[in-house]
């Protein structure tokens, strides 16, 4: 029997059990789809579900305030704010990190970019964060400019996030080719660098089916463990999200 | 109680739990036998569960069988004709509204979500109808749905119904469903 890596669950009904059990923990991995996809639903419900289980959860929200996301959080049934007062779930925005950092003023240059790596890797290994989401990551890279910086970035997190021992997700924004899926060639992330520095990916995407539309999930790779590759619907309900396995004969649109 | 009542409750009493049944209806006596249905499962046996309404929409199913005395507080429904028909459908208690016919895994899974939350200490599945899919989905996407679908029903603690319209399915469609449920009943048009 080959031993695989031990998991970290998302607790995702039908994520795991693509998975083989959940994602190999120490993993970084990049959670790619179009706006209106569900990476940020998947990814709080992944942090939820782990603070549920004990494990200090920590979303590092780049694109919105975190009273913003609160709010979105209070519409899903999975959420439970008693998570933040006890601390096992941290949902922390730029302002919040950047007033760790002394800086006050809203837009930041690249210089900044810099001490918040450092900001990011003292809050994990200060609070013991077992569970982290960066959404997104598309954000900072933006601020880096160079595909080098962001290699190296890329590279830096993922490397300080799994000696800490934590299993973390970060939302990759991409363009919508179609609707919301990917042509062939075109890359999971921005910067096409991301992706291949990542552990994994689970790609968010899209089928049209007769004039609907249909959410996707896929698991394009997980470094560490055996999946399913196969393509799933995506249901984003107020309970949370759901996985069902696509039909085969309608997987293409017509 | 009037005759089709009766044939219906005598037809189906012998049915049981984990098992598919495939109720194959007159086209005449199409809401009589539904009535006669719903009636024997939730009238006389105090059932349950969910209406899976691709035929017509829940809001008139609820009124004409509400009508009819059958008490609909426990019978949850999932949708997938109303908002094709009127456009988005402002939100009901005990209903799930889909798009669109084709969504065929999305009455699954809805399915699965609305008998979490029949009360009832039995619950039911019906299914109405197979042959208002066909006219929405090609046979090979059928044919796989109703695999997953009986499996999936299959395996529950629960009484399942599929209803196909005599004449109105597809030949094949049809064979497979006689090939696939444990149970074939006729009802009407004997
Ligand atoms: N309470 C809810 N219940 C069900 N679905 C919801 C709920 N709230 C939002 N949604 C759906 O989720 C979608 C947004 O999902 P989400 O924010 O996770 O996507 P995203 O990929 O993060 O998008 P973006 O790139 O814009 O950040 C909405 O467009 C809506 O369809
Ligand atoms: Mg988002």
């Amino acid at each position: 029997m080959v031993k695989e890596r031990p998991k970290c669950k998302t607790g995702i009904e039908g994520l795991d059990n693509i998975l083989n059990g959940g994602i190999p923990r120490g993993n970084t991995v990049l959670l790619s789809g179009a706006c209106g996809s569900g990476k940020t639903t998947l990814g709080m419900e992944y942090l939820v579900n782990g603070a549920k289980m004990g494990e200090i959860s920590v979303l590092i929200s780049v694109t919105e305030p975190s009273s913003k996301v609160v709010a979105n959080l209070r519409g899903f049934e999975f959420f439970d704010e008693a998570l933040i007062k006890n601390e096992k779930l941290y949902l922390l925005d730029m302002i919040s990190l950047y007033a760790r950092l002394g800086i006050e003023k809203k837009d930041y240059r690249i210089e900044d970019i810099d001490p918040l790596i450092n900001i990011m890797e003292d809050i994990v290994k200060k609070l013991k964060v077992k569970r982290l989401v960066i959404d997104s990551v598309t954000a900072i890279c933006h601020q880096l400019e160079t595909k080098v910086r962001i290699r190296e970035f890329v590279f830096n997190l993922g490397k300080t996030l799994s000696d800490a021992g934590c299993t973390s997700l970060l939302v990759s924004e991409v363009n919508p080719t179609g609707a919301w899926g990917l042509m062939p060639g075109v890359t999971y992330s921005a910067y096409g660098v991301e992706e291949a520095i990542a552990d994994g990916i689970i790609l968010l995407g899209a089928i049209e089916r007769k004039g609907y539309m249909l959410r996707t999930l896929h698991v394009v790779k997980m470094r560490g463990t055996m999946h399913s590759l196969a393509k799933h619907i995506l249901d984003l309900t107020p309970q949370g999200v759901v996985l069902i396995p696509l039909l085969k004969w309608g997987a293409e649109s017509g | 109680m009037d005759d089709i009542d009766k044939k219906v409750s005598q037809k189906i009493k012998e049915t049981k739990k984990y098992e598919v049944n495939l109720i194959l209806s007159d086209i005449n006596n199409y809401f009589r036998i539904i009535k006669g249905m719903m009636n024997y499962l939730v009238t006389e046996r105090g059932m349950g569960g969910v209406y899976v309404s691709a035929t017509r929409p829940s809001k008139a199913m609820i009124s004409r069988l509400g009508a009819e005395k059958i008490n609909m507080d426990d019978v949850f429904f999932v949708d997938s004709v109303s908002y094709m028909a009127e456009g988005p459908p402002a939100s009901v208690d005990n209903v799930i509204f889909i798009e669109s016919p084709t969504m065929l895994e999305m009455m699954m899974v809805k399915t699965d979500t609305l008998l979490r939350k029949a009360k009832s200490p039995d619950k039911f599945v019906f299914f109405d109808s197979i042959n208002s899919l066909a006219i929405y989905n090609n046979e090979n996407i059928l044919s796989e749905f109703i695999h997953v679908l009986v499996n999936s029903l299959g395996g529950k603690d629960v009484y399942s119904f599929i209803l196909s319209v005599k004449g109105e399915t597809p030949k094949n469609i049809e064979t497979l469903l006689k090939m696939v449920c444990d149970n074939v009943v006729e009802i009407g048009g004997e």
